[in-house]
């Protein structure tokens, strides 16, 4: 197997630098720095609408050995943007000469407590993968998105550990250009903190965060009929 | 009985356009009163993830675009109706724009439905669905997904029925339709 020099990640979340996407993305991808691969990054929200961009990200996919693609579950699959991304990577494919082919994986969070939620976006993160003769090294998935997300992953402490560990496992086997071995899966899928836990602290979240706006009484408004 | 109907197809998708057609004889034969929206025609912001939908502004987008004509017409709709090129075994681009920003029809607040977590409904009015997905040729992988797809949006938007049909290139027009009569004849069943 060759090896890897160049790893890309792009995020795949609107909110860009505050996103859990990112900062989980980013964890594993400091860890791939620290086995000597040379790192960059993009926010594929902020290239897609125009024409500069896009091309801009189509040259840092065709430069890149290994991409990691960091995106959010939306209603059940993968944002529109970050489809909007594999649609411009597969038709710039379909006409390019390239025969490169290049590492992907892909980290995959929902705001929902359990990990399964994500299992038909890695799936099609996967064909796209064989579609356009990509290398496919798998897909880290996990529920409880909506803990991270502005906290970072750093500062969630001790109740990601499995998280970590599991990125640990997955930089080492992805830096070797090797497939994302099961037991990184398994630890990166595991929950964070007790279902019931979550959901409670959820739902307290939400009526916080519409008490700053005055909305808390207008929770569950219908504002269409 | 109302009708919308949301093609994710670009416009030069010869297949979309004869299925587009043939629904909207159908379903007029039906005396379904139909809304079509060719979302390529439309520009529409991106979903940002602010939430401003659930927190800010509960079930309206604070993005003031052609989604709220597109979310309030689902309110009121009986059926919903995706037109889409199974991509990667998924929606389009151009549909998941509109999907990804009709979630101020739901609540924010988490539920447990058949064990698993989903968000509450915001309506009680409850719509159907029918997922129409093309394809060049058979491919078993790609369609399981997608249908698997169809029944979980299905979930978490609280559809009142589902269906995804499969159109394949060159598949002879007289074959959908039936399959599609008798989806929309067993929505009926439900109203």
């Amino acid at each position: 197997m060759s090896k890897l020099k160049k790893v890309l990640l792009l995020v795949g979340s609107p909110k860009t630098t505050s996103s859990a996407s990112f900062s989980i993305g980013n964890n594993l991808l400091l860890k791939l720095e620290d086995k000597g691969l040379s790192i960059d990054k993009e926010f594929v929200y902020r290239l897609i609408r125009k024409d500069d961009g896009q091309q801009k990200l189509l040259k840092k996919v065709d430069d890149a050995d290994l991409i990691i693609l960091s995106f959010p579950l939306y209603v059940d699959c993968l944002p529109a943007g970050v489809i909007k991304t594999l649609e411009l990577i597969r038709d710039h494919k379909e006409l390019s000469q390239d025969s490169k082919k290049h590492a992907f994986a892909v980290i995959i969070n929902c705001g929902f407590p359990e990990t399964q939620h994500n299992f038909v976006a890695g799936k099609i993160c996967k064909i796209f993968s064989e579609e356009v003769g990509f290398d496919w090294k798998g897909a880290l998935m996990l529920g409880m998105g909506g803990f991270i997300a502005g906290r970072g992953l750093k500062n969630v402490g001790r109740m990601t550990k499995n998280i970590i560990h599991g990125f640990d496992i997955a930089a080492t086997a992805l830096a070797k250009n090797e497939i994302i071995p099961e037991e990184a899966i398994e630890l990166v899928g595991k929950k964070i903190m007790p279902y019931t836990l979550y959901i409670k602290v959820g739902n307290l979240g939400w009526n916080s965060q519409a008490k700053k706006f005055g909305t808390r009484k207008k929770m569950k408004d219908r504002p269409y009929l | 009985m109302k009708a919308l109907i949301l093609d994710g197809c670009k416009k030069d998708n010869v297949e979309s356009a004869m299925i587009h057609d043939s629904m909207i004889k159908e379903l007029k034969k039906l005396n379904w009163n139909i809304n079509s929206i060719i979302l390529e025609d439309i520009e529409l912001a991106y979903c940002t993830g602010c939430f401003g939908c659930w927190v800010q502004t509960p079930g309206e987008c604070i993005i003031k675009d052609y989604q709220e004509t597109i979310v309030r017409e689902m309110v009121h709709s009986d059926l919903i109706i995706y037109i889409t090129p199974i991509t990667f075994g998924g929606y389009s681009s151009i549909l998941k724009e509109t999907l990804d920003r009709q979630i101020s029809r739901v609540l924010p607040y988490f539920m447990k439905i058949d064990g698993e977590v989903h968000h509450d409904k915001r309506y009680e009015k409850q719509q159907s669905l029918i997922a129409i997905g093309i394809l060049d040729k058979p491919d078993n992988e790609q369609e399981e997904i997608f249908k698997t797809l169809v029944a979980r949006n299905s979930i978490n938007m609280w559809s009142s029925y589902h269906n995804a049909i499969i159109f394949l290139k060159n598949q002879d027009i007289s074959y959908f339709i039936n399959i599609f009569n008798k989806s929309v004849a067993e929505v009926e069943q439900l109203l």
